[in-house]
């Protein structure tokens, strides 16, 4: 813990405090600037198109407040788990419309993530140790060719492929639309994996592809160092320069990118779920913005920036365990 | 003037004429630039038309076929080259314009200034900005080709803002700022007329790069069913195609011609823009931190 | 000093691929450095000067070749190594501490296991042995022992370099390069550095081949020193030979640039002109644009590199031998 200073994880929290008190400001006025009075379209899309039941729902929703008062609700109710009432599935509580999208999210993006980062380390790895090569002119102009193709067009080719031509794998949807009586937990895990094997497939090509090309500079970035050619006339043994000196200290930079792409891989999948009608935050951000569910957007908004931030807090306290520099320069 | 043009091409040949990777790019460009322009005479039916027979697989008759309502794809797929590398370029220009300032500003001025605009980048890095646009797509009334070019220029200039500032950070350091700082030039002229000049190549790069970005989210905001609704754009044919079963129908046909054709036209911008950034990282002695 | 060669570099060529072509980075370059000898190297920067260093230890990246000459180490040519006798050969016969203070180290690994990693890739030793044998090394450099499980960022500058110079006597080689290992140093720290070298030197015995373009601090420590311009040797001569009568016009250009510490104050003059293009370079002497003494046969006829007294050689068209002829020493 000898680089673990009060004064570092104090800053980083206040950091991330500050951030997420932005995110979640922006949050709450985005929805507001929306235009249109979400009452008014809810009470028609309800049916009883009625101004009285329209007054009805503003008066429910506090719309008819001040902005401040209706921003101080916001935050003290978030803080207490409480995110309103959706407008587009009413009564259901946004929370529990989050809650039951959240972990789908969680598991083909964090499970997309992980995989793509450990397979972009392997092939970047390689590529930068045969730089020129066919090898490793091939996995970089594949990569640069799947970074210009939608997220959604490489999910698309593969549904059409192993989906429907193939038929090797469900169609969409996280779970078998009806759960038989007595199904086994290992049954619902094994129906859970294959239903989500699709779109992690997709998401992992696309994030491979950015990821092994930053991960193949990095490392002939750091081949480059003075510090490596001093390992090289040390007589080291090859292997000892390569993970001692060489891929450690590449690894450093990556981590940082593994969590920032975090945000960027939760965007990447609002399309990839709606390729696969994955019952994730993305469908459900989209389906909240198409019927202009204020709570909804809020919410999900809301739950995306703080476990990205919170993810970025986890990574600054390990970070100072992988590089001893770390404290002192925060 | 005449050391100017000479350096001008200088810089040409050791970027464009020596560089197998930016020729290529730059070929595949000029292949799509010719069908943009030509379009009416390349294309054999008109874009819209409905009078063909609906699901029809290619044919002589039909290159790429007919999609669910009875529209050519071929002229589809050609038209569509105008809607997309428009608003790809136009988007890519916006956005560069607003990351080199924010860049330039952030790297030079350092201090409060930088920690500000860098905090603000932070944060809107923390949303994915995907979401953001769909919010702001739908603030607006209806969505034009313009709409959609100002709204993804809005949103995806961070990372450039970022980039051009770490570079314009190592330059400042530089003598030469030094010098044009001891000859009285204010702040804005050593911004624009001795930092920019030297760190041109990684802005050129950035703002190719960025276009292949603003084409990707263009096609993904059409896939959203947020792009302009009277516009074919590639996106747009892959959206109409998801949306009306061609996969049941195995229309191959109707979605790989414009994903395709996205994906080609976009590594073509990321061929030159990284080959210019290789050139550069070469002359710097390490590679560009991005 | 005895007059048996550690090093003999016999007509050493390198070239560079470049764009345009081959750059002739080193040409026809022939030196020796005696047992104890502490031997300088000179010249301006791109002269060729750290590309020799470099091809003595094999650590020239990519695009380098040899085309011809050879570097005889102890009787044994270098250049016909085998992968593994190259990997013993490095540090265990020479070791070298390297430009810049900064990068030599690796930052996220204690020196003492960067210290270590030297001795155990040539040698295997019980733990409680290379303890010792670490203390004893840091001691050597004046640096406590309790800072052995330091980072390097947590040493200053001085004493960076100074763990280097440990890092370089861990397996008393025969020779120690040490390419400009003062520069980003302040000039208090570069004296306390230089100086114990020197002590060093005369304790264990190691011959040191140091370059740098400060050549007043060469003249007051070499035993010898070469003078190399544009990838050519120009002259190597006994240091009490350049200060009165160097042969090379080159060299006396290069003297007169630098101010003298104790003689009296002159106008400093440098050299006019430009180094010639090394990628055609022309027929006759390199140095033949910019040099005072120049007469038709410079132009069209390279002058050889000859010997013109005791260890002493140049390569100049004006100059004869001087002094006692001494063939036979060596």
């Amino acid at each position: 813990m000898r680089n673990f200073t009060a004064s570092y994880l104090l800053k980083r929290i206040l950091s991330a405090a500050f951030t997420l008190w932005v995110a979640l400001t922006i949050n709450f006025l985005l929805p507001r600037l929306m235009g249109g009075n979400p009452a008014e379209l809810m009470a028609s899309k309800s049916g009883v198109a009625s101004p009285e039941y329209a007054a009805l729902l503003t008066q429910q929703f506090g719309l008819d407040k001040g902005i401040f008062e209706q921003y101080w609700l916001y935050i003290t109710q978030l803080f207490q788990g409480n995110m309103g009432i959706s407008f587009s599935t009413f009564p259901v509580p946004v929370w529990d419309i989050i809650t039951r999208a959240v972990p789908w999210t969680l598991l083909i993006v964090v499970s997309s993530v992980l995989i793509s980062f450990a397979l972009a380390w392997l092939l970047g790895v390689l590529a930068a140790l045969k730089k020129g090569s066919v090898f490793d002119n091939v996995v970089v102009g594949i990569s640069f060719y799947i970074q210009s193709m939608p997220y959604f067009f490489i999910g698309m080719l593969i549904l059409m492929g192993l989906g429907y031509y193939l038929a090797w794998f469900p169609l969409g949807h996280a779970m078998p639309v009806g759960v038989a009586q007595g199904t086994r937990w290992y049954q619902m895990i094994g129906s859970i994996l294959y239903h989500a094997f699709l779109p992690v497939l997709s998401l992992i090509i696309v994030n491979l592809a950015g990821r092994m090309i930053m991960m193949r500079s990095n490392i002939l970035q750091i081949f480059s160092e003075d510090y490596i050619t001093l390992a090289q006339a040390k007589g080291l043994r090859r292997r000892t320069i390569l993970t001692k000196y060489a891929f450690r200290n590449a690894l450093l930079p990556s981590f940082t990118g593994l969590m920032l792409s975090l945000g960027a891989a939760v965007g990447g999948a609002i399309t990839t779920e709606i390729v696969f009608s994955y019952p994730g935050i993305g469908l459900t951000i989209m389906n909240a913005i198409m019927s202009q569910d204020y709570p909804l957007i809020q919410g999900c908004f809301a739950i995306i920036a703080i476990s990205i931030v919170v993810m970025n807090l986890i990574a600054d306290f390990i970070y100072p365990f992988l590089d001893p520099r770390v404290s002192l320069k925060q | 003037m005449k050391k100017r043009n000479s350096e001008a091409y200088a810089m040409i040949q050791k970027y464009i004429l020596r560089n197998t990777k930016a020729k290529i790019g730059i070929g595949i460009l000029l292949f799509f630039t010719l069908v943009a322009v030509f379009a009416p005479l390349i294309a054999p039916y008109e874009p819209n038309s409905i009078e063909f027979i609906p699901w029809e697989p290619p044919s002589a008759k039909h290159l790429l076929g007919v999609n669910s309502y009875g529209q050519d794809i071929f002229s589809q797929t050609i038209y569509g080259t105008r809607i997309t590398m428009t608003v790809g370029i136009l988007a890519g220009l916006l956005t560069s314009l607003v990351g080199i300032f924010v860049g330039l500003l952030a790297g030079y001025k350092g201090g409060i200034v930088s920690e500000i605009l860098m905090r603000f980048v932070d944060v809107l890095l923390v949303i994915p900005t995907l979401a953001l646009m769909i919010v702001i797509a739908s603030l607006l009334d209806g969505m034009s080709v313009w709409n959609t070019v100002v709204v993804i220029g809005a949103l995806s200039w961070l990372f450039m803002a970022r980039s051009i500032r770490s570079q314009t950070l190592s330059e400042s350091k530089r003598d030469y700022v030094d010098a044009a700082k001891a000859l009285g030039m204010g702040d804005f002229e050593i911004m624009i007329r001795e930092i920019l000049p030297n760190i041109l190549p990684v802005v050129t790069a950035n703002m190719v790069m960025v276009i292949t970005t603003s084409m990707l989210t263009e096609a993904s905001l059409s896939f959203l069913g947020i792009g302009a609704p009277d516009a074919i754009s590639w996106g747009r044919m892959l959206s109409v195609a998801f949306d009306n079963a061609a996969m049941i129908y195995n229309a191959w046909w109707w979605m790989i011609p414009p994903g395709l054709c996205i994906g080609t036209l976009g590594y073509s911008f990321m061929l030159i823009g990284n080959s210019f950034l290789d050139i550069y990282a070469g002359d710097r002695g390490g590679s560009v931190k991005l | 000093m005895n007059n048996q060669n550690v090093l003999s570099v016999r007509n050493l060529s390198i070239e560079y691929k470049a764009d345009r072509g081959q750059v002739h980075a080193v040409t026809d370059v022939s030196f020796n450095i005696r047992k104890g000898e502490f031997f300088g190297l000179a010249g301006e920067s791109g002269c060729g000067k750290s590309t020799v260093a470099f091809s003595i230890m094999q650590l020239l990246k990519g695009a380098a070749s040899i085309p011809k000459g050879e570097i005889v180490f102890n009787g044994k040519n270098i250049l016909m190594f085998k992968p593994e006798e190259l990997r013993l050969f490095r540090w265990e016969k020479t070791s070298m501490v390297l430009q810049s203070a900064m990068n030599n180290l690796n930052p996220v690994v204690t020196i003492q296991s960067q210290l270590a990693d030297a001795i155990l890739a040539h040698e295997k030793v019980s733990k409680a042995e290379l303890k010792v044998r670490l203390k004893e090394l840091v001691a050597m450099v004046n640096i406590n022992e309790n800072r052995l499980s330091s980072y390097p960022h947590e040493l200053s500058g001085g004493m960076r370099q100074r763990v280097v110079i440990a890092m370089a006597l861990a397996l008393k080689p025969d020779l120690i390069i040490f390419d400009e290992p003062t520069t980003a140093l302040d000039v208090v720290v570069q004296y306390n550095i230089i100086r114990k070298i020197t002590e060093l030197k005369v304790k264990m015995g190691f011959s040191i081949m140091f370059i740098t373009h400060d050549l007043p601090l060469m003249l007051e420590m070499c035993d010898r020193i070469g003078i190399m311009y544009a990838g050519k040797m120009v002259e190597v001569s006994p240091v009490v030979n350049l200060l009165n009568r160097a042969a090379h016009p080159y060299t006396r250009g290069l003297l007169k640039s630098f101010p003298s510490l104790l003689g009296e104050k002159v106008r400093l003059e440098g050299i006019p002109g430009s180094v010639p293009d090394l990628i055609t370079p022309p027929d006759g002497c390199l140095f033949y644009e910019r040099c005072s003494e120049k007469r038709e046969e410079c132009r069209r006829r390279l002058p050889e590199f000859k010997e013109i007294g005791e260890h002493w050689f140049c390569a100049c068209h004006n100059t004869k031998p001087k002094g006692a002829m001494a063939h036979d020493r060596v």
